[in-house]
């Protein structure tokens, strides 16, 4: 239906960031032998140049983004160039190095960048994986959706628990309050299950897909000889099941949303970082000429 | 004996304010009746500090009273004190139960047995009716409330809803949230209000959230000695039952006034609710001596009321005054450069214009007043082909040229009029008209029209008619005269059906063909047992040709993807259509050939089909331009709401969170450029319009009434307060919170602090018609996941993308 | 136990009382506890009461702000009267009524939300864990900052904290600013990077360079060309520091051939050298520099002679035939015939780089002996020492007639001396024995200089004195001691090959030959930095930059120097 920022304008970037890489290792490799290739050379000094205003028009992308009256080029397109120009980086940093790495900042400020370069690379992965992912996990549904879903399976729940035994009811209610999403970024970040039940005779036990609580209903199941309410704990468990089903789907949405969005915790402080010490590195250079 | 008085005026509005105080500053006796405990109930029961507007800001003031726009209560400090100044006779707590009478001798008999004599009565009770009340002695203690401004700000309180219908159950729901409310109902059940509603309340009821007592009915309110606190006391089917609450919310309804006037022996053209009693120019109903004013009369502005309430008493008085009116209708005839005087002028237009004969002058003068008179230069273009604009015009003098498709251009005479298409259906125009010689024009904006087409038959049977035979003549037989099309067009049918209703059915007999007037339809055939969308056809189009023309059964359902309005040619009359020209037969048959494959190959993938079928499920038959979300790229990002609200004061328009999602195609709730919006439906101000690139916008005079953010059904215009420019981007980058998240919109209310300055208006997307750029949600998606398409291009896409 | 409860919301006119049996009482915000209470800041589970030998025990579970009498409790035994917080709700212990054993009093400020929003709840991002993205940019660059810029700033600026902070382990110096080692030869300078890099932003300075490099020499005169100052040139230019790995060096021809390529343009008329802008394809034919001797002025004087001159000739005014000594089958020596080689003349220096000059007492004199008398073998004339020459030969066969019993026969015979008595002639006698030594040394100093002995190798130009006595003199010989010296070479690499692979002498009959390899016979092997299949030769492989002759660099900064020499130039 649309076109991806990867295939933006028949991959234009690409084909630029190609020729960037091309050329700078054309005259890398055509650069004078009888010295040492380093970032001191004239090819080096060109490629140092490229690679710094390069860096600056990368991270000046979040400035574009919000930049929302601005109609310089579309933020697709930017992303497109950012993309593909931003693994260019990694080829023209490390011609400009002339690998040449040592305990200082120079070497700092070439590892900061590729830091922010492989993040990068792991954003477009998960760019291209996650979001397709998230939709099928959720079929369809956004998160408040899921959560209304969520509440509309509560309600039900409540109102047949209202039928039960009071110590019953008592232990659905709770369990019900007792039921957790994320109780740390951790928890959330690997789905994790911390939902728990306070049964009367076992105290506080941990309630992992429902299944403590569904155990207990059984139990109580078996030992009643209630037509009735048979009936209801059994259309009770049925309801204990899809709203465990429900919750682990929700569970994995905030995960996959997350995972979406977590290399973007190295990749802008670390622009920033390697700007930072890009910056050191040329005054560096300069101060000692 | 009890005292006559010469003028009685009926309800303290602006009008009736206005009125009383004219008869008062020109000293002729005079009483006003006020049925509610304070003057301008409406205004009085608007939120506190709301703006009151004073539109149109063309319009002069004329009155005794004071107004300009401001808060409610600046307002009513003026006209409290206007009223003291100029000594009018009020009678509060006076609801007017009947008058009778003849002109000179009315007598008004009020719903406490007293008696009002009167020469004349002036009505100005506006169109809100009489809220119910409790009926108790409490009604208009502090505890009692008739609306519900913000449920969110009120928290932690016991409530009690008394009422059953929607805003009764609409205001529990919203409460419950943050309070213990209890529903009151007077029957044992629901069923008043809309079945959304009932479901709602039943689950909250069975849930636990609300209790609701049925079968009840308040009996007393007290307060309790802490004062923040009452008791109210019910009668139950269990007997007496007393509860203690915060506040009492009754919504009871009200009652619509028509019945009260048609009472008086007022008469109304027709039975339409929103038509309006017949009037002379001097606001004079049918019943002599009985005068009419403000919104009842059709004005529903104040300033215009206001004016009019002045206006009447000089009539009653028999002044030569001319309307506040005047000056700007004198304006705008001055371009035809006549010395006639203004009332001259329009009984001219009348008469020239048959269209316009039958229309009450008052009403005339008042869509006049709105439209725009013309003189354009020989040649010039009135408007092209494919422009979105959607005015009416009517022929005063000289000719126009109509261009047709075929090159040929029709002319149209003096007294003629054009436009009509583009009005009725919402879509562009059909075809570019230039002005012929000696050419003046009248334009009317589609609002004045359609308001003009509900209340007088007349035009709109003339119009339909010009419209089934301009439309065959358009679409079929360019070549024939109108004469020689007559016959078919009196025999075609206007039929008009509901969103989903099937126009025919695969296998049935092929016995019309349906030229769609407005809205549009989809072409659905049975696959494996289920019905599958092949195609999408707008208005304009039409459908059922294939049956007329190759078989003698339907080969495919056709359904209604939106409200739609076909004109249907019959089977014999379609034969002489076809036999009275060599050419339609080859263009039909082209045109069948085409669709033919297009079914051919669409049918084929029954994912195209699902994807169709979803995108007309939601709403997409209408619209001219819709925002999709591609979910495979979608990284939740929202730098799409982020864009709309940073280019447009502080609020998106759009909700990506909203809206349905189907395969990978999601969407989210934002306008999609309804063929006929349905916001622009009830715009006091007009202030909705339709930009010349089909962007339906909200102009600057949006007066906040909400109107239109009831009536889209697609739930994309919300109230919001402008907001203020957030921080600078350099500051936001480096210390944070720069850049306003888009507001929710339970958020956007009350949020934004200084609520006495400005009032809340209603937004919606304008597609960033201002900007250079385009729409900037889809500028500002960094993986090209949003797109605005038009159905067309989407129908396009799809297939491309799944075949 | 058996406990009275009593509770009351903030807006219920009284408490409703009730009866709870049971171990623990348990109040929280969940439904399932036994004292539910419906505010946010309470836990689901916030405390329990038991009873504990009939006294009431409040425990805190968890970390929940619990308060007793205003005081925050963990647990603890409750009297009547105690007041407890927790959230909104206070319970109070109430004096215990009958039949019970304990009594409570629970209020609550208000009512809390009706259901838990297990959305609200989300930690939506990594931000709530106190990492966010602008604070973590902030700690980064922050961090960057100080220790990278900061710290070394403070050096490079104040010249007071510069050894403090260089000395303290922990705290970064300008060390960070660092690319890349020093040159082995430059170590000493160690880490202190002021001492080159003098001023910031200024590039390091000639005279820095000079402070310890004080004899170098210029690269050309400095007043024939006072602006070849090499411009934007400097000692850093060439000489590259920081590299790893490390080459002091630039050898890039370039730097040459940027001036050299186009020498006349650049030099116009000051030069007479030919441009060259690469050594295998446009390097200029090798000069020799000749030493010719100048009659007038009795002196030599150095002409450049390219080799490419068809009649260039050594002019060392000596006879030498290379080819009849180097003769495969041996030359007459001076007891038999001996087969030589170059190296019985010539003789490696010191180092390897260069051969001794040929000498003729070293070198010649083994075979050529400077006799003059058979009679006398052992007896020799002084070398180089023409014009004594004959006033030996006289004094010599002065004494031989006048004192020496071993006089040749026939000699005039004088009267026997008597011993103890001086030996005394005749005057006549005296006369005639030095007459006939006279005759005899001028007879043999005409063979020397004219047939034998000094004609072998030198020109030996015959006169007549005044007197009418002749005369001779041997013209000046003065052998070519470095034939190119506007270049280095090095024979010691060359070490491998044989002398005649490059010095054609077998094949010289004469001294004017000049057997310097030419410009072609390098380029055999030698080629430019392009070549595929030669050695890669660049400017500095032979020319030294520092020219020796130039005068030392010190206190004459290049730039300087024009303005005061040249101050016309515009």
């Amino acid at each position: 239906m649309t076109e991806s920022f990867l295939v933006h304008r028949s991959m234009r970037w690409l084909r630029w960031a190609s020729l960037l890489v091309v050329l700078s290792i054309f005259g890398y490799v055509a650069q004078d032998p009888s010295v040492d290739p380093n970032g001191g050379s004239p090819v080096g000094y060109a490629l140092g140049g490229v690679a710094a205003i390069m860096m600056f028009w990368l991270i000046w992308l979040g400035r574009r983004k919000r930049d929302y009256l601005s109609d310089v080029g579309t933020v697709k397109g930017w992303t497109s160039a950012h993309v593909y120009l931003g693994v260019a980086l990694i080829f023209v940093a490390t011609l400009h190095t002339g690998f040449q790495f040592g305990a200082n900042v120079h070497t700092l400020a070439y590892i900061l960048m590729l830091l922010v370069c492989l993040s990068g690379i792991y954003g477009v992965w998960a760019y291209s994986r996650y979001p397709l992912r998230i939709n099928e996990n959720s079929r369809g549904k956004m998160r408040a959706a899921l959560f209304e879903d969520l509440k509309e399976e509560d309600r039900q729940i409540v109102r047949l628990s209202n039928q039960l035994g009071e110590e019953v009811d008592k232990v659905i209610r709770g369990a019900l309050e007792r039921t957790e999403i994320g109780m740390s970024y951790f928890d959330q970040l690997t789905a994790k299950d911390r939902s728990s039940v306070q049964l009367p005779d076992k105290g506080l036990c941990s309630n992992r897909d429902m299944k403590t609580v569904a155990e207990y209903l059984v139990k109580h199941l078996q030992n009643g000889d209630n037509a009735d309410e048979a009936e209801a704990l059994q259309r009770m468990l049925t309801l204990m099941g899809r709203r465990a089903r429900l919750l682990s789907r929700i569970r994995e949405d905030v995960r996959l949303t997350e995972l979406l969005r977590i290399w973007l915790i190295v990749h802008i402080p670390f622009a920033f970082a390697a700007l930072a010490a890009v910056t050191i590195h040329i005054i560096a250079v300069f101060i000692y000429w | 004996m009890t005292k006559k008085y010469e003028i009685a005026v009926v309800g303290a509005g602006p009008g009736g304010l206005s009125a009383a105080a004219r008869a008062a500053a020109l000293g002729i006796s005079h009483v006003l009746l006020e049925k509610s405990s304070a003057i301008a109930a409406t205004i009085h029961k608007y939120q506190k500090g709301k703006h009151v507007m004073a539109e149109p800001s063309i319009l002069p003031l004329r009155s005794e009273m004071p107004f300009a726009q401001g808060t409610r209560e600046k307002v009513l400090a003026e006209w409290h004190q206007s009223l003291r100044e100029h000594r009018i006779n009020i009678q509060l707590g006076a609801e007017v139960t009947t008058i009778d009478g003849v002109k000179g001798d009315f007598r008004i008999r009020l719903s406490n047995e007293e008696q009002v004599l009167a020469e004349n009565v002036v009505l100005g009770i506006g169109v809100q009716g009489n809220l119910r009340t409790l009926g108790l002695a409490a009604d208009d203690s502090t505890f009692v409330e008739y609306q519900l401004d913000d449920p969110d700000e009120i928290q932690n309180e016991m409530i009690l809803v008394v009422g059953a219908g929607d805003a009764a159950i609409e205001n529990a729901i919203a409460l419950s949230k943050q309070n213990k409310v209890t529903i009151v109902n007077r029957r044992d059940e629901f069923t008043r209000a809309k079945e959304g509603n009932i479901t709602q309340i039943q689950d909250a009821i069975s849930a636990g959230d609300i209790s609701c007592l049925f079968d009840s009915q308040p009996i007393g309110i007290s307060p309790v000695d802490s004062g923040s606190a009452c008791v109210v006391t019910l009668s139950t089917a269990e007997g007496e039952v007393a509860l203690s609450a915060n506040r009492v919310i009754a919504r009871l309804g009200a009652i619509p006034p028509r019945g009260l006037v048609e009472s008086f022996g007022v008469t109304f053209p027709s039975e339409d609710p929103s038509s309006l009693p017949v009037l002379s120019t001097r606001y004079e109903s049918s019943v002599p001596g009985l005068y009419i004013i403000g919104a009842l009369a059709g004005y529903p502005l104040i300033k215009q009321a206001m004016n009019q309430g002045y206006e009447v008493i000089d009539y009653i008085q028999g002044k030569p005054v001319q309307p506040a009116d005047h000056d700007l209708l004198a304006e705008k005839f001055h371009v035809l450069g006549v010395n006639n005087s203004v009332d001259e002028v329009l009984a001219m237009m009348q008469e020239k214009i048959r269209l316009f004969s039958d229309v009450n002058p008052l009403m005339f003068r008042e869509l006049i007043l709105d439209s725009l008179v013309h003189k354009p230069n020989s040649g010039e273009i009135i408007f092209r082909k494919n422009d979105y604009t959607n005015s009416f015009y009517a022929i005063l003098r000289g000719e126009v040229l109509i261009k047709l498709e075929s090159g040929e251009a029709i002319t149209s005479k003096q007294g003629d009029f054009f436009g009509e298409l583009s009005l009725l259906s919402g879509r562009r125009r059909s075809a570019t008209v230039l002005a012929g010689d000696n050419c003046e024009l009248v334009e009317i904006p589609r609002r004045c029209m359609n308001k003009l087409l509900n209340s007088v038959p007349s035009v709109k049977q003339v119009l339909d008619e010009t419209f089934v035979l301009r439309a065959i003549q358009g679409r079929f037989a360019p070549e024939l005269s109108i004469a020689e099309l007559q016959p078919i067009a009196s025999s075609a049918l206007i039929n008009e059906y509901q969103a989903g209703e099937a126009i025919f059915n695969e296998g049935d007999d092929a016995d019309a063909l349906h030229l769609i007037r407005s809205g549009s339809v989809s072409v659905l055939k049975t696959y494996a047992g289920k019905e599958l969308p092949v195609s999408y056809v707008s208005a304009g189009n039409y459908v059922g040709e294939m049956g007329l023309l190759g078989g003698h059964k339907r080969s495919a359902t056709v359904r209604a993807s939106v409200k739609t309005q076909t004109i249907s040619v019959n089977t014999y009359n379609f034969k002489r259509l076809l036999a009275s020209n060599e050419n339609l037969k080859t263009r039909l048959e082209e045109v069948m050939q085409s669709r033919l494959q297009d079914n051919l190959s669409r049918q084929s993938s029954e994912e195209a089909a699902g994807v169709l079928d979803f995108l007309l499920r939601q709403g997409l038959g209408e619209a001219t331009d819709v925002l999709l979300i591609n979910k495979s790229l979608c990284i939740n990002c929202d730098n799409c709401e982020t864009a709309c609200a940073q280019t447009h004061q502080g609020t998106s328009r759009l909700n990506r969170q909203g809206g349905a999602i189907f395969a990978e195609v999601h969407v989210p709730t934002s306008c999609r450029h309804c063929e006929d919006p349905h916001c622009m439906k009830d715009c006091p101000p007009d202030a909705i319009q339709r930009a010349p690139g089909g962007e339906v916008f909200i102009g600057d005079n949006c007066i906040g009434c909400g109107n239109c953010e009831q009536n889209c059904p697609y739930d994309v215009i919300q109230m919001a307060y402008p907001s203020t420019e957030g921080k600078g981007f350099w500051r936001a980058l480096f210390f944070g919170d720069a850049v306003p998240k888009p507001k929710s919109r339970t958020a956007t209310e009350g949020e934004t602090g200084d609520t006495s300055a400005a009032i809340k208006k209603a937004v919606k997307c304008d597609m960033c018609k201002d900007l250079t750029g385009g729409p900037a949600c889809v500028r500002a998606c960094p993986t090209g996941a949003a797109s605005r398409l038009a159905p067309e291009a989407f129908v396009q896409t799809i297939s491309e993308r799944y075949l | 136990m058996r406990l009275l409860i009593k509770t009351k919301l903030k807006n219920e006119e009284s408490f409703q009382e009730r009866t709870f049996l049971g171990a623990l009482l348990r109040l929280g915000r969940a439904s399932d506890q036994d004292i539910v209470i419906e505010d946010e800041a309470v836990p689901l589970s916030c405390c329990e009461f038991s009873l504990d030998a009939g006294e009431l025990r409040l425990s805190v579970l968890g970390k929940p702000l619990v308060f007793l009498n205003n005081k925050k409790t963990l647990g603890a035994r409750l009297r009547p009267g105690d007041k407890i917080n927790a959230g909104s709700c206070q319970v109070t212990v109430l004096e215990p009524v009958d039949g019970y054993d304990a009594a409570l009093a629970v209020f609550t400020e208000r009512r809390g939300r009706k259901t838990t929003e297990l959305q609200d709840s989300l930690r939506e991002s990594l931000a709530t864990t106190g990492v966010s993205k602008r604070g973590l940019s902030w700690l980064l660059v922050a961090g960057i900052l100080l220790t990278c810029l900061l710290a070394p700033l403070l050096v490079v600026l104040e010249p007071e904290l510069r050894e403090p902070i260089r000395a303290a382990v922990m705290i970064p110096d300008d060390g960070v600013w660092d690319s890349g080692p020093l040159h082995n030869a430059h170590r000493t300078i160690g880490d202190n990077c002021s001492a080159c890099h003098e001023t910031p932003f200024v590039k390091v300075q000639n005279n820095t360079c000079l402070n310890c490099h004080q004899q170098i020499t210029h690269h050309a005169s400095m007043f024939r060309f006072p602006d070849v100052g090499l411009g934007e040139a400097r000692c850093a230019t060439c000489h590259v520091e920081h590299n790893n790995p490390s080459a002091l060096i630039n050898k890039d021809s370039r730097g040459c051939t940027n001036c050299h390529g186009d020498v006349a343009t650049f030099a116009e008329t000051k030069t007479t050298l030919a441009p060259v802008s690469d050594f295998e394809f446009s390097h200029p034919e090798f000069k020799v520099s000749l030493q010719v001797y100048d009659q007038k002025f009795a002196g030599w004087n150095t002409q450049r002679v390219s080799l490419s001159e068809t009649n260039k000739q050594d002019s060392s005014q000596l006879k030498f035939p290379h080819d009849v000594h180097l003769n495969p089958e041996g030359i007459e020596g001076r007891d038999a015939r001996v087969v030589m080689g170059c190296a019985d003349c010539h003789q490696v220096e010191m180092g390897g780089a260069s051969y001794e000059p040929v000498r003729m007492e070293k070198d010649c004199s083994g075979c050529h002996q400077l006799t003059f008398d058979t009679d006398f073998p052992k007896r020799q004339l002084p070398h180089g020492e023409a014009n004594l020459l004959v006033p030996i030969l006289e004094e010599f066969y002065a004494r031989q007639t006048l004192v020496s019993q071993d006089l040749e026969p026939g000699r005039p015979t004088f009267p026997a001396q008597r011993p103890g008595k001086v030996t005394r002639m005749e005057a006549a006698l005296r006369e005639q024995a030095l007459v006939m030594a006279k005759r005899k040394a001028r007879s043999t100093a005409e063979m020397i200089f004219e047939e034998t002995t000094c004609a072998i190798c030198h020109d030996v130009t015959r006169s007549t004195t005044d007197t009418g006595q002749p005369s001779w003199t041997v013209l000046p010989v003065k052998l070519v001691a470095t034939w190119m010296p506007k270049s280095i070479f090095d024979h010691k690499p060359h070490a491998d090959q044989s002398c005649g692979d490059c010095h054609q002498a077998k094949a010289s009959a004469v001294a004017t030959d000049i057997l310097m390899p030419t410009l072609a016979s390098c380029q055999s092997c030698h080629g430019s930095e392009h070549s595929r299949n030669k050695v890669i030769s660049e400017c500095i492989d032979c020319h030294r930059f520092h020219n020796p002759n130039q005068g030392l660099m010190r206190g004459r900064e290049f730039s300087s120097l024009p303005t005061v020499l040249n101050g016309a130039k515009p």
